[in-house]
């Protein structure tokens, strides 16, 4: 079985980090930024990947465990602050949502 | 045992200061009775160990009357050092005694007067800290201590004819005398700075050692002109304090205090501090004769001008403020021409008898409910028996008719004026004029207050107000009596020749100096002093004529209008002040305000708020609130900062 080349695969994490970035900074939903911030940990959980294989260490590895966790703690957390939000500015999007302003 | 004297005042400031500053909100109900006993207990305690030191003194041979109490070390730096110290000798103790057992009587005597006031423990709190202030001058072992009580005076001075700070008369009266006395304080503390400069010591004791030394070994005579200047700068103090001419102005203003404020610091006992200073350095203008000079036609000048003024005054206090700043320069006279004894002892019996004038005047300004003017009184001697016996004894004593005690004093400092060395028939003269000025104006205001018929009746009161006059109670009159007394039988220890006082003071003051011509001529002496008894009486029976006959004092006043009205304006001094110093003052300060202040410090001031608030503003228009747009910059960031670490750092 030929090998990919680690190249292709973190070209390919950056592809997908940069979309899950462009998604942060210009969707207006926060479900979808979200799920954008998702899409981003996922990138850098692939290049952890690759990286832990590339240099046979297996920190890398350990990392995406930690990660994913967080991830998914951080997702239930920031699930709870988005209905928690749209019950008191009955609004899910972002320009509308701009307390720090003041 | 010498710093309690000053100790209890002190309590008794703190005791009445606290007890104003915790409770002065709550309506006092016993009046002024409490403070008012708090303060003369603290005070009249000094009075008692002054007399037991005095005692002690008194027990001491001649040549080592002297008591000293080393406190603690105040100041040092450098080869200055000044020790808290105070030091009893026959002059203090002379001052101590009349000052702390005038003021215990003044003291009583306030609280009959401050009965109705409102904050009676501030005034008693500000009264003994006076007395504390004035106790440090006297007892003060060093020019520094003796300034430090110097300064303390002028600001009581200035807290209690301010007392009445809500009418802006009275306090812009405080705030002149404070002013007038800062103008003299300079020259008091240049006069200091030239003797640390040239003799290295501030202490009175040292000083007076090293002068004496120097003059000895008859090297003071190539330092003569430098000891004339320093003579002339601590006289200029002296002026400022004793209000002689031309910084005399601010104590007729005082006269908006209370009464007894009057009587204690404006008559008794801080304006004669000057008199006590000049003095004190006797050594050191016994050695310059034009600095003596310079006090005495200072004094002289001031006597005249004073007393010619108060002849057409009409406030009872200011004719007796005149009279103060007048009999003030007898004393400097006295001084001048080398007769400290005979000017201390105008000194104390000036402290009985004014006290009494002006006690007896806050008497008849009580009784009379705050009327003041004595065109408008009238009459008082059947409503006012009391306060009217003891009011003619002082003002017999201040006229100079024997045996009260003015006479002897004042006769002692016209004799010398007249047989010292330095003094002349000319200062002889004109003092005798001025003791006929004083008779008259004596005379006048004592007629018009008391003798004749009431005038008051249609012109003082508002109607539908009770008015009657009343005497003052019991409290008021007896520590005025007292003073009568004092008046009447103060003057035997200055008994010329026997001078008990004189004898005293002797190891301070030394001799007075007597020029050989009229040393032997004691003929000569009295014939002077009946000379000017009969002076006292011409002015007196004047006084008496005229007044007797008031449509006719109206026709004299028609006719010489011009004279009267120079009088009443107090030859125009204040004005000539105001339009040389006071409106050019005011006037650049004025310019100063516009064209510096506001033109310049306040725009750089606003400026630095303005240039605040502009970069504010400006970089309030990053904060969108939009947590997209922070990402973006956040962004921005690690990329600026990843392509500088992988390509900028090389």
């Amino acid at each position: 079985m030929s090998q990919v080349e680690p190249w292709v695969v973190l070209s390919f994490c950056s592809i997908i980090f940069f979309i899950g970035f462009t998604g942060l900074l210009i969707r207006r939903n926060i479900l979808v930024v979200l799920m954008c911030i998702e899409l981003m940990l996922n990138a850098v959980n692939l290049t952890f990947v690759t990286y832990a294989k590339l240099l046979q260490n297996l920190g890398g590895q350990v990392a995406v465990f930690f990660i994913i966790t967080v991830a998914a703690a951080e997702t239930a957390v920031g699930l709870g602050l988005v209905v928690a939000m749209f019950r008191t500015l009955r609004s899910v999007d972002t320009d509308q949502i701009q307390l720090l302003r003041e | 045992m010498l710093f309690l004297i000053a100790l209890f005042p002190l309590l008794g400031f703190l005791a009445n200061g606290l007890w104003h500053a915790l409770f002065q909100a709550r309506p006092v109900r016993s009046g002024a009775l409490i403070p008012g006993l708090v303060g003369s207990a603290a005070i009249g305690t000094s009075f008692f160990a002054s007399l037991l030191l005095f005692v002690r003194l008194k027990g001491m041979p001649v040549s080592q009357r002297e008591v000293e109490d080393v406190l603690f070390n105040w100041v040092t730096a450098g080869n200055l050092s000044i020790d808290i110290a105070f030091r009893l000798d026959p002059l203090s103790s002379v001052f101590l005694m009349f000052i702390t057992g005038v003021a215990t009587l003044i003291h009583l005597y306030s609280i009959g007067y401050m009965e109705n006031d409102k904050t009676p423990a501030k005034f008693f709190a500000y009264l003994n800290l006076f007395c504390f202030s004035m106790i440090v001058l006297v007892l003060g072992s060093s020019l520094p201590l003796i300034f430090l009580g110097w300064e303390g005076v002028g600001l009581c001075s200035y807290l209690l004819i301010a007392y009445w700070y809500s009418d802006l008369e009275k306090a812009s009266a405080g705030k002149k005398a404070f002013v007038v006395n800062r103008i003299g304080d300079v020259g008091f503390m240049i006069g200091m700075f030239i003797i640390f400069a040239k003799f290295g010591t501030l202490d009175i004791a040292a000083l007076r050692a090293l002068v004496r030394q120097a003059q000895e070994a008859g090297a003071a005579g190539a330092d003569i002109g430098m000891i004339t200047t320093v003579c002339i700068c601590l006289f200029v103090g002296c002026i400022g304090k004793s209000a002689q001419l031309p910084l005399f102005v601010w104590l007729p203003d005082a006269m908006a205090g209370p009464t007894p404020v009057s009587a204690l610091i404006h008559a008794a006992t801080m304006v004669t501090s000057g008199v006590y200073l000049v003095a004190r350095m006797n050594f050191l203008y016994e050695l310059s004769s034009m600095a003596s000079h310079v006090v005495a036609i200072t004094g002289l000048a001031t006597a005249l001008f004073a007393a010619s003024i108060a002849i057409a005054q009409t406030d009872i206090k200011k004719i007796l403020a005149y009279s103060t700043i007048s009999q003030l320069g007898y004393m400097f006279l006295g001084c001048g021409v080398g007769a400290y004894a005979a000017g201390v002892g105008h000194v104390v019996t000036h402290a009985f008898f004014k006290a009494l004038l002006f006690l007896g005047a806050g008497n008849v300004i009580h009784g009379m409910h705050q009327q003041q003017d004595i065109t408008k009184m009238g009459g008082l001697k059947t409503k006012m028996p009391k306060t009217f016996l003891a009011f003619a004894a002082g003002a017999l004593a201040i006229s100079g008719i024997p045996p009260f005690s003015g006479f002897f004093t004042k006769d002692e400092i016209l004799w010398r004026a007249y047989s010292s060395p330095e003094g002349s028939v000319w200062f002889w003269a004109l003092a005798l004029l001025t003791s006929i000025l004083t008779a008259f104006y004596m005379t006048r205001l004592f007629s018009l207050v008391f003798l004749g018929k009431p005038r008051f009746q249609k012109s003082t009161q508002t109607p539908g107000e009770s008015f009657r006059v009343h005497e003052a109670p019991g409290i008021m009159v007896i520590p005025v009596q007292i003073l009568a007394v004092l008046s009447v039988i103060g003057g035997f220890i200055a008994i010329p020749h026997l001078s008990w006082l004189e004898h005293w003071l002797s190891p301070v003051l030394g001799q007075p100096h007597q020029s050989a011509a009229v040393a032997g001529g004691s003929g000569m002496e009295w014939l002077l002093m009946v000379v000017s008894t009969a002076a006292a009486a011409l002015g007196i029976f004047v006084g008496l004529k005229v007044y007797a006959n008031l449509p006719r004092v109206d026709r004299i006043k028609e006719r010489w209008d011009w004279v009267t009205g120079v009088l009443r304006n107090k030859w125009y001094v204040d004005e000539l002040y105001g339009a040389v110093f006071v409106r050019p003052i005011y006037r650049l300060s004025l310019a100063l305000w516009r064209g510096f202040d506001i033109a310049v410090i306040d725009r750089l001031v606003l400026g630095f708020g303005k240039a605040t608030v502009w970069t504010g503003q400006t970089a309030r228009l990053i904060q969108t609130g939009s947590i997209q747009v922070y990402a973006f910059v956040i962004l921005v960031g690690i990329l600026v900062t990843a392509g500088y670490l992988l390509y900028g750092v090389a």
